[in-house]
């Protein structure tokens, strides 16, 4: 069992192992070249204190995800991926639901969550370490494939 | 009607077109755009005066009242004000003013096709160039030289843009930038084109590079890219506006290479490209990584996803349902390797690795290839 911090009053767990977080895969991790995204996805933002940002399947769906960081945040995506509450277990990590704490939407994507990662701040001061929980992450999501906007589907990404 | 004789003072040649200009007569929300044409008339003829007059320190009494233009009439068709000399200008004055009005028809040309002004402008002429244009909305347009064969039109996006290459951040970088030498002339002035098509103007300061610079150009005029390494001043969002002298200079790949193509936009990727963080690709990167890249190519390896990594370094990746493989250049030009498998559990890691070969074999047995080695 990782050695996880205390969370804080109002946060939450999950514990449906089905549930998805949906991640957003910002433009310079995504080849378009290829249509593939990279690992970089998976790296936590500068000022979220080892906490990767997502949203809750239960309370937000892909498409609800990806709208609030191109229209709300005004923010370039190159669509929503998710990973499994039981894909982010196997890489040591937890999805925590923090929504109760955040200013009410659409200051705040609904159902945001993080990937709890402040237990392993040290450990992936490591490359390798780092580059196993990308990669393993990268794998899962990838198998989904991307959620939001659908492969099928004739609306056009954001330009970069 | 005006008779022909009063049709020949039409000395600015200067229209307007769109919007509120279509309907007859002139909008006088447009009032202010004759006054900031006057303005520009009024910088070039100080400008031209003191370039004839280098001795001279101060202008003439008087002297912008007598660079002066007048309203006469509007034409019909759009609108066109027909601007006259003010009949208190004096001939000499009168020599200085057509000067002024084609020179800035020169300059209007030379923003709308490359974005940039002369580099001899003042601030206050700057700022006169600047303000031309502000009150002309989205589907509306000034004509510089109208009814001629070379008309210039300016409206708001060509002056948006003109804008936003003038904005500048306070402090330059050093690093590399990748394009298409476009122009080179012998006062050590360039231009660039990058991958997404900015065309960033450039000097250089060493003369011995002039040969170098040479060379690279003309790679580029047969669709060569080339890499600098330089200091380049930039804009609000990390992209280079201007390059501000150049150390070295090489090749980089033909733009035909497509791999080299995206390892190119990815290099030029700006700082904080990474939601705000994420440094600048590093040219000792760029360099290893470009050397990997030909060498894979020519061993008919799978083509990779090719991205920057937050540090300054590159990686090369290769993606399954089951596997990840991951080839990087860091910051300092050295390799790395990582590959997992998930469902064998295979896993190897190979930090800072100097010998591209050893970084290849690895991958030759972890991502499908022909293992031809193509003609060179």
């Amino acid at each position: 069992m990782p050695d996880f911090l205390d969370l804080e009053d109002g946060e939450v767990q999950l514990d449906d192992e089905a549930e998805i977080v949906w991640r957003q895969c910002a433009p310079g991790c995504y080849d378009d070249t290829t249509d593939q995204p990279g690992a970089t996805m998976f790296r936590p933002h500068q000022d979220d204190g080892n906490k990767l940002s997502g949203a809750r399947s239960s309370r937000s769906s892909a498409k609800d995800a990806y709208e609030h960081r191109t229209k709300v945040m005004q923010r370039e995506s190159r669509g929503t991926w998710g990973v499994t509450v039981k894909e982010i277990e196997q890489v040591d990590s937890r999805a925590v639901d923090d929504s109760a704490l955040l200013d009410p939407p659409p200051a705040s994507p609904p159902g945001h969550t993080y990937f709890d990662l402040r237990h392993l701040a040290e450990a992936h001061k490591n490359r390798l370490v780092r580059e196993r929980f990308r990669s393993k992450l990268l794998i899962f999501a990838n198998n989904r494939q991307r959620q939001y906007p659908p492969l099928d589907s004739s609306i056009p990404l954001t330009e970069s | 009607m005006p008779d022909q004789e009063e049709n020949d003072l039409d000395v600015a040649r200067l229209k307007f077109a769109g919007g509120r200009y279509e309907k007859p007569g002139y909008p006088l929300e447009g009032i202010d755009e004759l006054e900031r044409y006057q303005r520009l008339i009024q910088c070039a003829a100080k400008h031209i005066w003191r370039e004839a007059n280098p001795k001279r320190k101060r202008l003439p009494a008087n002297f912008e009242e007598r660079v002066r233009l007048r309203l006469r009439y509007v034409l019909p068709g759009s609108v066109v004000p027909v601007l006259a000399p003010d009949v208190d200008t004096m001939s000499e004055e009168g020599s200085i003013l057509s000067k002024s009005i084609d020179l800035i028809d020169e300059i209007f040309e030379q923003i709308v096709k490359h974005v940039e002004l002369p580099e001899w402008v003042d601030d206050e002429f700057s700022q006169a160039i600047r303000g031309f244009g502000g009150s002309l909305a989205n589907n509306e347009y000034s004509t510089f030289r109208a009814g001629s064969a070379h008309e210039v039109r300016y409206g708001r996006a060509e002056r948006k843009a003109l804008i936003d290459a003038m904005k500048t951040d306070a402090e330059p970088l050093s690093g590399a930038l990748i394009g298409r030498i476009e122009m080179l002339d012998v006062g050590l002035k360039f231009a660039l084109i990058d991958p997404n098509g900015r065309r960033i103007p450039g000097e250089f300061t060493e003369s011995s590079l002039f040969e170098d610079m040479h060379d690279v150009h003309h790679l580029s005029e047969t669709a060569g890219l080339v890499w600098l390494d330089c200091t380049f001043s930039t804009d609000d969002g990390g992209y280079p506006t201007r390059v501000l002298d150049v150390y070295r200079v090489g090749p980089f790949a033909h733009s035909s290479n497509e791999w080299a193509l995206r390892l190119a936009r990815v290099a030029s990727l700006p700082k904080g490209w990474l939601d705000g963080a994420g440094d600048r690709v590093h040219l000792d990167a760029i360099i290893s990584m470009l050397a990997l890249i030909e060498s894979l190519q020519q061993h008919g390896f799978a083509r990779p996803s090719i991205f920057a990594d937050e540090e300054g370094g590159l990686r090369l990746e290769w993606l399954t349902d089951a596997s990840h493989t991951v080839a990087g250049a860091g910051p300092s030009g050295f390799f790395s390797l990582y590959h997992l498998n998930v469902s064998t559990g295979e896993e190897r890691f190979e930090p800072d690795q100097r010998a591209r070969d050893v970084i290849i074999e690895m991958l030759s047995e972890l991502v499908p290839h022909t293992g031809e080695v193509a003609d060179a």
